[in-house]
């Protein structure tokens, strides 16, 4: 028994190393060429938040003109967020913010992250030098993307370039909004020539050189928003060089670039490749369309009913005196029966009107308000009766840019667009009406995107119809807070929103964020 | 073999796990077969030779010791220590070994919310000493560390012992700074066969049913819908719980061999529909000595299946909230096909409404665990080489596997919400084994006694799994039976995933204890540890321990006095990470990209390295007093401890990385108090009485959160917890703050309710805004200022009448059932919960004051009457017993929730905890969620014949 006891000793007096089944470390990772692209693959997995609810497309749609989430008895109350972000009371405690600010960061984080790890290799291996910086420029534009965003949102955030943090290090203060214009603006410059101009499938939701100058264009188009001083010519130099050499083409129908299958779209420039099965997360169906919209699309989970289109939008594609075009009958007010208006074919920006099954019969719902004017029968109404607190079940036209996919999941398939040709092309217009008010390409370029649409072209240009033709094309892309503010209508009244203060032009640094770093200070006007 | 006081191996630190500890009171009651008259009883472990396969490094050799041994054997400890046996445990139907000395240890809480038969009971010994997950004491069942309470059945229990401080837990090194629970089970005694037979019978009802608003009033509220039934929703899935135990034990031996087998059966039913379980548990123990008794050799087996009906617990928060208007069966009241949806289930086209009926009828949710363990041992007596030296050897090993599965059919809406049905499966195994030796070494010499031991633990575990999930069914008829079934699979949207990990443990021990005329006692022991867990900068650790008593009784003549004992300790125990890889930069799958035309997997850290990770440590002061008097029959013991935890892992973010890293950042400095006083009847007469009452305080302070550049939370603060309101970017409610005591609960100051219905909140900061974030206070405090146990045995002639009160002071929880359905107004689309607090007028609650409430209870936790029925000497029955239980017989309480228990964890747990968590959050306190199974009541019947 001494004996066994011995054996025992001698073969238990191991070594307490960690041994790995299941999980992976840098010391079994890295190894191969596919595992670094597997790694350059998460800067781009960042960008799959952008169909989500409740962060930043949510915050930058819901506190403009476009849509709204109103308050339908106890449904979507959510402790009074999404009326602050509609009425323009944002507080700095509001989550919404706080998941804003974390998905950029999150982005930019996972950036610098690869670039450090990228720049070690290089330094380790000379003979990865080559790849390894073709990734670097990649990142860097990657990330200059999201200081765009994050300078559009917060203005003055804190400028993180690098993955490590020294000892003692403080916690970045905010950098000016200006400095941050100007790193996006430098950052997109020095890699422009090393970013790839193919349009395939190798470059497809990849950053390319027209990634970064569709960038370049929307920041420098709202220079004067975001640094005092405006850049009109160097937006149009941006977007001429998309326009005249860069593989792109609108699409003949306005709807291909939105369709379940966008991926063949000639018109769209970057976009983050949603997939129901490989890269879940686009849910635009759930967040918009009505519980009983789910036999409609015979969808696999039941939609919350959440978002509707202000119906003050929606006219601005139906009313003739807004949007001259071709007449035929459309749904208006509280669609009892089609009436004459405008036939813009973007209208398929919406689902409004009597919902069917696919079997023809009227879709129903049983949990109907019983103010609802049409009753049991799912009906869109573009009007809405109020914001709160009983808005009603069936109010408002439902977001349809999209094309929901029949028997789709509560992940849809389509290709969330973040830039294509459509809005170079107006912000192009843009530019050059803001250098010369007469401009006739200025004018020409609008009118390519209204006859795609298939309504009247204008005669002239103006602020009104140059701001809401691009409310009309750009609907729910993420644009429209953006353009009320460069075109100075973002403090003015609209549908249950009353004048609001300027300070509400940027949001506020999230209180969370202020909390967890002494450095930062408050936008102005919030304390 | 004669056995003489020479032969008894005194105390390490413990004087005794003794079998024979509970003689001492003649006047038992307890169901355990070897509480029998002391003239009946046998010299327990007289087939054992000198050197004994059962002792352990902590315990006392128990061969020889005869009865009456146990008081003198109690005077040696040195330690904070308790030592309960069959007479110290709770009756009634118990299912789980810590019921059975729940409220009998101060300082030992042992909380289960609820009175679901499928949730575990939660133990805090001493107040916070971690910040991970699972931070609750190591339990060891028959000498193996970190055992799974699963595989002891609560009658196959001879003992427990709790190690309280710091000095006597240092023995178990890179485990013990939580405290450690020894449980031993029963072996045989070498007498005449014995057979015992228990059984009890049990009706659990529920005892706590929240007030909701009836039909009539919610049908008069304006902007109701009347859907024109009046349907009581809890009443609807409850019922009452009936329960089944049966045990059945043979015991006996000769000289050299002793055995004890025993087969324990339970079937118990929840009052939830649709949730119980049953249980077979079969135990084995044999020692057989050799070679002259020179040497012994044992065997213990026991296995343990538990097929568990989990049900769905989480109904009870939908039946709560559902309109009490509405019929439990109506096809026509959502949208889609009448009659095709939801199985003749009324539901609606509504955000989190789920039918609380068809919740628990047509989800399935089950489990199957297994628990085998097995341990072969081996002792040898080296007395001719060195006087008093035995070498003992044993290898351990246990199973744990658990089979999960849930089916939610095409007709639910609960778990599925597609029409479509939902099957997963998952199967998680936990393997653990253990080898040990060590040398022994007791001498005396006149009247000094020594003991030394030496040795060696190596313990490894290794856990592995894997799952799938999946719907699209065409047919509710596999249920989760033929995953395959799952048209999910095929178009690449159904779940798998497999895994597995290893730890391991390697511990070298030494420990030597002096005494000198029973007066003096001194014990010093380290464990020199590492822990695969360990960084690789850090992967030993050390820890010691030394206290030491003196009998001041035997010094000084006292008058009065029995016994007056000083006791004080200091040591150092541990806490090695709580999962394995913490030190490790971890690479995880971060979901596909598209790539070339195609999806592939992306990579990414998700966990930074962090090569100087060690372990936590606490350091801890024990000062300890016992008296005894009246002929030892009232005893008191006082225990006041400081403990300073260090190193405590948390995880951190840095700034700029978008991964955390474990770290050894925090530090926490505790103190506190236990007292018990406890009476014992010589129990001669027709009457007597036994008695104690025990109390406990633990207060823990966070005193700072931060090592260099890495932080948790920010500037000394960090704000956790989640609450059940929804949309509310605020809803943080635990504050841990640097200089603050552990369990803040902190929040806004309600000031009342606005004209709007919303409401006003206090402006605590004065500068004339209330700021939702700014104008926060500490509100309350989760954890107890006192918890105490109160305990009462009185006898007349065959007749026992038991009580045990229970009781804890001064500690808050937050009620989120009146947070969520009583304060949402009447714009909700759910039911009102009506308690004493409803404001009517309130619409849209968030949290404030309102919702947190002193829980401060006292309850009738357990009250017994047994009947010694009388049996003639030399009949064929030894003993018969009947008893009639009632548990938890009442709750004086102002807390207006389902149980005001104490939380020492979010434990909504109740879909699928894997196996290999590692536990709950000891930071996530103080909140009662709405989910709550509701405390129940249970009334039993109980047999115990012995032949």
């Amino acid at each position: 028994m001494i004996g066994l006891g011995l054996t025992f000793f001698s073969q238990s007096c191991t070594d307490l190393e960690e041994e790995l089944y299941s999980q992976v470390t840098a010391d079994n990772f890295f190894q191969t060429e596919q595992e670094f692209i597997a790694a350059l693959g998460q800067a781009y997995s960042s960008f799959g938040g952008m169909g989500n609810h409740g962060h930043l497309w949510s915050i930058n749609e819901i506190s403009s003109d476009e849509l709204v989430v109103t308050t339908k008895g106890g449904d979507w109350y959510d402790g009074g967020v999404l009326l602050q972000l509609h009425q323009h009371e944002f507080a700095p405690s509001n989550g919404f913010f706080n998941n804003a600010w974390g998905y950029m960061f999150g982005g930019v984080n996972t950036a610098n992250r690869l670039i450090f790890q990228f720049e070690q290799l290089a330094q380790d291996d000379p003979s990865k030098q080559e790849s390894s910086g073709k990734f670097i420029s990649e990142l860097r534009a990657i990330r200059a993307l999201w200081y765009y965003w994050l300078m559009d949102s917060f203005g003055n955030v804190p400028l993180v370039t690098s993955f490590t943090v020294a000892e003692g290090e403080e916690s970045p203060p905010n950098a000016p909004r200006a400095s941050i214009f100007n790193f996006v603006e430098n950052e997109l410059n020095a890699v422009l020539d090393d970013l790839p101009t193919a349009k395939d499938a190798s470059t497809y939701g990849r950053m390319t050189r027209w990634v970064a100058l569709s960038v370049l264009t929307k920041l420098y188009l709202n220079a004067e928003v975001y640094t005092g001083v405006p850049q009109w010519q160097k937006a149009i130099d941006a977007a001429e060089e998309i326009v005249n050499d860069g593989p792109f083409s609108l699409e003949g129908v306005y709807r291909n670039n939105f369709v379940v299958n966008n991926q063949n779209s000639t018109e769209n420039i970057f976009v983050y490749p949603y997939d129901k099965v490989f890269a879940g997360g686009f849910n635009w169906n759930m967040m918009t369309l009505h519980y009983a919209s789910q036999t409609v699309y015979r969808l696999t989970s039941q939609p919350w009913n959440g978002y509707s289109v202000v119906e003050e939008f929606y006219n601005s594609y139906v009313d003739p005196a807004q949007n001259p075009g071709p007449q035929g009958l459309v749904w208006k007010n509280l669609a009892t029966e089609q009436v004459q208006g405008t036939i813009d074919e973007r209208l398929s920006n919406f689902v409004v009107g009597p919902q069917f099954n696919p079997d023809g019969s009227r879709a129903v719902d049983p949990g109907f308000d019983t103010s609802d004017p049409d009753g049991a029968p799912l009906t869109f109404t573009p009007q809405i009766n109020e914001i709160y607190p009983n808005g009603w079940r069936q109010g408002g036209a439902r977001i349809g840019k999209y094309e929901f996919e029949v028997g789709g999941t509560n992940n849809m398939s389509n290709d969330f667009v973040m830039f294509r040709l459509g809005d170079i092309i107006l912000s192009l217009a843009e530019a050059k009406w803001r250098l010369n008010a007469g401009d006739a390409e200025a004018l020409s370029l609008v009118n390519q995107i209204r006859e795609r649409a298939g309504v009247t072209p204008y005669g002239s240009l103006t602020a009104d119809n140059l701001l809401a033709e691009r409310g009309r094309e750009m609907f729910a892309e993420m644009m429209r807070r953006q353009d009320l503010i460069r075109f100075d209508r973002w403090d003015e009244p609209w549908w249950e929103k009353t004048s609001s203060d300027p300070k509400y032009k940027l949001f506020p640094i999230p209180q969370q964020q202020l909390d967890s770093n002494e450095n930062l200070e408050q936008n102005p006007g919030y304390n | 073999m004669v056995v003489t006081k020479k032969h008894i191996v005194l105390a390490l630190f413990i004087s005794l796990i003794g079998e024979t500890l509970q003689s001492q009171d003649t006047g038992s009651i307890s169901s355990s077969e070897n509480s029998i008259p002391p003239g009946d009883r046998p010299v327990q472990g007289a087939a054992h030779a000198f050197a004994n396969p059962d002792s352990s490094f902590v315990t006392i050799e128990n061969s020889g010791l005869s009865p009456g041994y146990g008081k003198a054997a109690q005077s040696r400890i040195t330690g904070a220590i308790i030592v309960l046996s069959g007479p110290d445990f709770n009756n009634g139907l118990i299912h789980e070994p810590l019921q059975l000395i729940q409220g009998r240890v101060p300082g030992l809480n042992i909380t289960r919310p609820g009175g679901d038969p499928n949730e575990d009971f939660y133990s805090d010994l001493r107040g916070f000493s971690s910040t991970q997950s699972g931070s609750q004491p190591l339990i060891v069942i028959d000498h193996f560390p970190a055992a799974s309470l699963l595989g002891v059945d609560p009658n196959d229990i001879e003992s427990f012992v709790v190690l309280r401080d710091a000095a006597s837990a240092a023995l178990y090194g890179t485990r013990g700074a939580n405290g450690v629970i020894l449980i031993t089970t029963k072996k045989g005694v070498s007498r005449k066969p014995a057979i015992a037979y228990n059984s009890g019978f049990g009706l659990e009802r529920l005892a706590k049913k929240m007030e909701v608003m009836p039909a009539p009033e919610y049908r008069a509220l304006a902007g109701k819908t009347d859907f024109g039934a009046e349907t009581e929703w809890i009443d609807r899935i409850t019922r009452k719980g009936f329960s089944a135990v049966h045990n059945l034990s043979f015991s006996g031996g000769s000289d050299a061999t002793t055995y004890r087998a025993s087969v324990n059966y339970r079937d118990v039913q929840g009052i939830l529909n649709n949730s119980g379980f049953s249980q077979l548990n079969t135990r084995l123990a044999i020692r057989q000595s050799a070679l002259n008794k020179k040497a012994t050799f044992g065997i213990d087996l026991s296995r343990t299946t538990r097929d568990r009906e989990m049900g769905q617990p989480i109904a009870f928060r939908y039946a709560l909230g559902a309109d009490p208007t509405m019929p439990v069966y109506d096809n026509t009241l959502t949208s889609g096909t009448p009659g095709a949806l939801y199985g003749g289930y009324a539901e609606r086209d509504l955000y989190d409404f789920y039918n609380p009926v068809s919740i628990v009828e047509q989800n399935l949710n089950d489990k199957k665990d297994a628990v085998i363990s097995a341990r072969i041992s081996g002792a040898y007596d080296l007395n001719d080489f060195i006087k008093g030296l035995s070498l003992s050897v044993s290898y351990a090993g246990q199973t744990e596997s658990s089979l999960s599965s849930t089916y939610s059919p095409t007709t639910a809406k609960f778990g599925n919400n597609t029409n479509r049905g939902h099957a997963t499966r998952r199967l998680d195994n936990n393997t653990g084994t253990l080898f040990e030796s060590y040398l022994k070494l007791n001498r005396n010499f006149g009247d000094l006694h020594l003991g030394v031991v030496g040795g060696y633990s190596f313990q490894k575990f290794a856990a592995d799994g894997f799952g799938a999930g999946g719907g699209d069914f065409l047919t509710d008829a596999f249920t989760y039976n033929n995953l395959g079934a799952a048209l999910d699979f095929d178009n690449g949207t159904g779940e798998v995933f497999s895994y597995a990990e290893s730890n391991k443990l390697e511990a070298f021990i030494g420990s030597a204890n002096v005494s000198l005329s029973d007066t003096w006692f001194i014990t010093a022991s380290m464990r020199h540890e590492g822990s695969s867990r360990f960084g690789l900068h850090n992967k030993r650790a050390l820890f010691p321990g030394v206290s030491t008593a003196v009998v001041l009784s035997n010094l000084i003549e006292m008058p009065m006095l029995n016994q007056l004992k000083i006791r004080a300790g200091y040591g150092i125990s541990g806490n090695q990470p709580a999962r394995s890889y913490s030190a490790l930069g971890r690479w995880d799958e971060l979901g596909p990209t598209y790539q070339n035309g195609i999806y592939r997997p992306s990579y990414g850290l998700v966990q930074s390295p962090n090569p100087d990770l060690g372990w936590e440590s606490k350091r801890g002061f024990n000062i300890g007093l016992d008296i005894a008097l009246l002929d030892s029959r009232l005893k008191l013991s006082y225990d006041h401890f400081k403990n300073v935890a260090e190193d405590l892992i948390l995880n951190v973010h840095n700034y700029a990385s978008a991964a955390y890293q474990w770290a050894n950042i925090a530090k926490m400095r505790s103190n506190g108090f236990e007292l018990s006083l406890t009476y014992r009847d010589g129990g001669a007469g027709s009457v007597s009485w036994s008695g104690g009452i025990n109390m406990a305080k633990a207060r823990t302070a966070m005193v700072e959160m931060s090592k260099g550049p890495l932080e948790y939370g920010q500037d000394g603060v960090a704000i956790l917890g989640n609450l059940e309101t929804s949309g509310c970017g605020c809803s943080g409610f635990i504050r841990i703050k640097e200089g603050a005591d552990l369990g803040e609960i902190w929040g806004p100051v309600q000031a009342g309710v606005g004209e709007d219905g919303r409401q006003v909140f206090a402006d605590l900061s004065g500068d004339g805004m209330v700021d939702a974030y700014q104008d926060r206070r500490v509100l309350g405090n989760a954890m107890p200022d006192l918890t105490l146990g109160f305990y009462n045995r009185l006898r007349y002639e065959a007749f026992t009448l038991s009580i045990l009160l229970r009781g804890a002071f001064g500690h808050d929880v937050v009620n989120n059932v009146r947070l969520r359905y009583e304060g949402q107004g009447s714009m909700h689309p759910y039911n009102i919960v009506k308690t004493k607090y409803y404001l009517p007028h309130l619409q849209g609650a968030q949290f404030s004051d309102y919702y947190l409430e002193d829980a401060t209870y006292l309850k009738l936790d357990n009250l017994m009457l047994a009947w010694q029925v009388p049996v003639n000497v030399g009949s064929a029955f030894r003993s018969l017993q009947i008893t009639a239980t009632a548990q938890n017989v009442f709750t004086i309480s102002g807390y207006s929730g389902m149980d005001p228990e104490i939380r020492y964890t979010n434990s909504a747990h109740y879909h699928s905890k894997p196996a290999s968590t590692n536990g709950d959050n000891p930071l996530l306190y103080g909140m009662e969620r709405t989910a709550t199974y509701p405390r129940t009541r249970t009334f039993s019947l109980g047999l115990v014949v012995r032949i």
